[in-house]
């Protein structure tokens, strides 16, 4: 039955984001970004929600979400600040890697962990950008064992210490077997992963991305999460990893969306206080209808993600209406974010508002991939 | 919850608005385009099927508008000018459905359920008057038991052969949009004419006529002045008709950016000639991709307005959005699609495409053009502070 009204639940879950976008995110905005990180009292509220922990409570996690109620959740916390729902973004995703991948061992192995330690998941590429089709990080399996390559850019934490994934693709005696999440092991000696801090981007700032590099790795203890030991077993690996990706791509996108509508109220909210010529600059038609645009912009875009989502829900394939989704909402980020400055005009070029910052969050978004 | 599955009945109604599209429709639709005219073979197998344009019924729990935006969709991906000709009450329903009082929407809709294919208008744009309906000047003058109209309007869809013409005009032309009422006129009412049938761009199978109004007289009881009906009434007929029509429109468009995206993609990856360049071939699929998310993207937010009308949830604001936003969409999907396909050889699908391109550009035009559908939007996000009404 076609609804486009959140249930109960998912309205107060996604009540409860927007009240830490208000008093946490919007608050510490633009020291997080100073820092580069999440400051600890932010942190320490996140925490006591439960947000970074969406995972069932047998794995020391708060209890797993659905696809619409994440996109919810994450629209809320962007409009509240990129970077930091950027930070958010990047400690849930091995979590639900794990969840949607893994096999029970490794959940029971690496969930908990996750919960104690900042966590990392390398998706995006130097070349390939988020395309996981064109992926140029593999793990190649041989008689006599296994070469790992590896090449990431932009890991949200990407310098922990704790769990480490990466996305590559599975080359075996059979060919390409697409998309694997590979665990790679903080102990293991012969397969170090070189860490390189993307230092000062140009925007998304309060979350730490760094460079991995990994060239011809072999031996230690990389796991392929959901791989059987056996070929008769089924590979549950690649739809978890598929669902995983697709998931992704929908919180990826509502971070876009909610940066976008954080854009678009704020200069909404300048343009009816800003006199000129007598009247608010709203009232002015090329500044109306810049707004309306804008407004038609984000709509679209959050029904696309929505639209996702609820395919992902209902155990529909996802990935292609996700990575869409994604795409179109980072594009009406960058459009809206900018044309918000220019609403603001002069002083939205200053720090003093938040849209320029916005403006830059939007364009990093893009810059993932 | 939020929930992008059609209901059983939801879907049957879709699948058959595409057969009757498929088979019925795209068939025809070149040669009705080329003659101006819709043969009368098409309304009668059109009424023996049971297809109509505009759901309009009063039964509960039924959703009106998700139906009419579905179907709307679908018929106009087979050919929009046609669709426009199926049978039914066409743009009168609304305000009927939505104005009329029980017993008007009996006696005035009853008609649509006999045997003979028969259709309805809306009568609102006039020579002088195109955006801005407040300055409506078709005179309806109290005379006894009559009313009594004169004027003239212009672009009206199934004009001529429409069995009653919903007329808004104004009781008083010194009130402005206060004056404003909804009149239904029968077929044959004397002092009722035709003029001319316009020669259009596009959308050249449906019927476009001016109207005219010779000291027309009609009963009272032709006043529709239901429950609704107050001092504004008339105005907000108007208006609450575009909030009940825009996203049907805008489905419209949708369904004709569908086709000729389909069209073009298919194109595009089995017929490319010989020798198109790999990075040019990548520049179109990727502007392909983007275009059929938005096409995507058009289609749920016509959905979402007409959800909200469905439930009686405000939705102006959500209807201008959806009309402008697929309104300048269909735009862009046909000049791409012709752009795209320019190489190749003629044949009906190219043929297809550049009658889409025609037909695409009234959607950015009627029922508000984009410009009007910008106002709505901007006046619902910031009310007194918005674009003044001079």
């Amino acid at each position: 039955m076609i609804d486009f009204a959140p249930n109960e639940e998912q309205t107060a879950i996604r009540d409860l984001a927007h009240q830490i976008a208000v008093e946490q995110f919007r608050k510490h905005a633009r020291a997080a970004e100073e820092a580069g990180d999440m400051p600890a009292e932010v942190r320490r509220v996140l925490a006591e929600t439960g947000l970074l922990t969406p995972f069932p409570e047998e794995y020391g996690g708060s209890g797993t979400q659905d696809a619409v109620t994440h996109a919810l959740i994450m629209e809320e916390l962007a409009w509240g600040d990129g970077g930091l729902a950027l930070h958010v973004f990047g400690s849930i995703l091995a979590p639900l890697a794990l969840l949607l991948a893994g096999q029970e061992s490794d959940k029971l192995a690496f969930l908990t962990l996750c919960a104690e330690e900042e966590s990392a998941v390398g998706w995006s590429e130097p070349a390939a950008g988020l395309d996981v089709r064109q992926m140029g990080s593999a793990l190649r399996t041989y008689d006599d064992g296994w070469r790992l390559d590896i090449t990431k850019r932009g890991v949200i934490h990407g310098h922990t210490k704790g769990i480490k994934l990466a996305l590559v693709r599975l080359e075996t005696s059979s060919g390409n077997e697409g998309p694997r999440l590979v665990f790679l092991p903080p102990d293991d000696t012969e397969c170090v992963i070189e860490v390189t801090a993307e230092e000062e981007p140009l925007g998304l700032r309060a979350a730490p991305r760094a460079r991995w590099r990994l060239r011809d790795g072999a031996g230690g203890g990389a796991i392929v999460l959901g791989l059987p030991i056996s070929r008769d077993l089924p590979d549950e690996g690649k739809p978890g990893t598929l669902r995983f990706i697709a998931l992704a791509n929908v919180l990826l996108g509502s971070l876009a969306v909610g940066t976008a509508r954080a854009a678009l109220d704020y200069a909404a909210d300048y343009a009816q206080n800003r006199i000129q010529f007598g009247k608010p600059i709203s009232s002015f038609q090329a500044i109306a209808f810049m707004a309306a645009e804008m407004a038609m912009e984000v709509d679209a875009a959050r029904l696309l993600i929505w639209r996702a989502a609820h395919a992902w829900d209902t155990g529909e394939d996802a990935l292609r209406l996700a990575e869409r989704a994604r795409m179109q909402a980072i594009k009406t980020a960058q459009r809206v974010t900018t044309d918000a400055v220019q609403i603001l005009g002069g002083a939205g070029f200053l720090q003093d508002h938040p849209v320029e910052l916005w403006m830059r969050d939007a364009a990093a978004l893009a810059a993932l991939g | 919850m939020i929930d992008f599955q059609l209901s059983k009945t939801e879907q049957a109604a879709r699948e058959a608005a595409h057969f009757i599209a498929e088979k019925e429709l795209r068939p025809i639709s070149l040669e009705c385009d080329r003659t101006e005219s819709i043969p009368d073979s098409f309304f009668q197998r059109m009424k023996r099927i049971g297809a109509t344009r505009t759901p309009t019924g009063t039964g509960e729990g039924r959703r009106w508008s998700l139906l009419g935006v579905l179907a709307s969709e679908e018929t106009a991906w087979g050919d929009a000018g046609l669709a426009t000709g199926i049978p039914g009450p066409g743009l009168a329903g609304p305000p009927i459905m939505a104005f009329g009082s029980d017993e008007q929407r009996k006696r005035f809709l009853s008609i649509y359920e006999d045997e003979q294919p028969r259709w309805g208008a809306l009568a609102l744009s006039e020579p002088g008057v195109g955006s801005d309906v407040s300055s409506i000047a078709t005179l309806a003058k109290e005379d006894g038991d009559e009313w009594v109209l004169n004027g003239q309007k212009h672009f009206i869809t199934n004009g001529a052969r429409a069995d009653l013409v919903v007329v808004f005009a104004t009781i008083n032309p010194q009130w402005g949009r206060a004056g404003i009422r909804p009149f239904v006129v029968p077929k044959g009412t004397p002092g009722f004419t035709v003029g001319r049938i316009e020669k259009k761009l596009g959308l050249r199978a449906s019927q476009t006529a001016q109207l005219f109004f010779t000291d027309c007289r009609i009963p009272k009881d032709h006043l529709l002045a239901g429950r609704a009906f107050e001092s504004m009434a008339g105005f907000k007929a108007a208006m609450g008709t575009l909030d009940a029509t825009r996203p049907m429109v805008g489905a419209l468009a949708t369904g004709i950016a569908r086709a000729a995206h389909e069209v073009a993609a298919a194109w595009v990856r089995d017929e490319l000639p010989q020798g198109y360049p790999f990075s040019r071939k990548d520049a179109v699929v990727e502007e392909l991709e983007d275009l059929g998310a938005r096409i995507d993207a058009a289609r749920l937010l016509c959905w979402r307005a007409a959800w909200m009308a469905d439930h009686n949830i405000p939705n102006s604001k959500e209807a201008s959005i959806a009309k402008a936003y697929a309104g300048q969409l269909v735009m862009q999907v046909t000049s791409a699609a012709v752009r795209i396909m320019a190489p190749a050889d003629d044949c009906e699908c190219k043929r297809l495409v550049e009658k889409w391109f025609r037909d695409a550009k009234v959607f950015d035009i009627f029922e508000g053009t984009a410009q009007i559908q910008r106002l709505v939007i901007s006046r619902r996000m910031f009310g007194d502070a918005g674009p003044k009404r001079d």
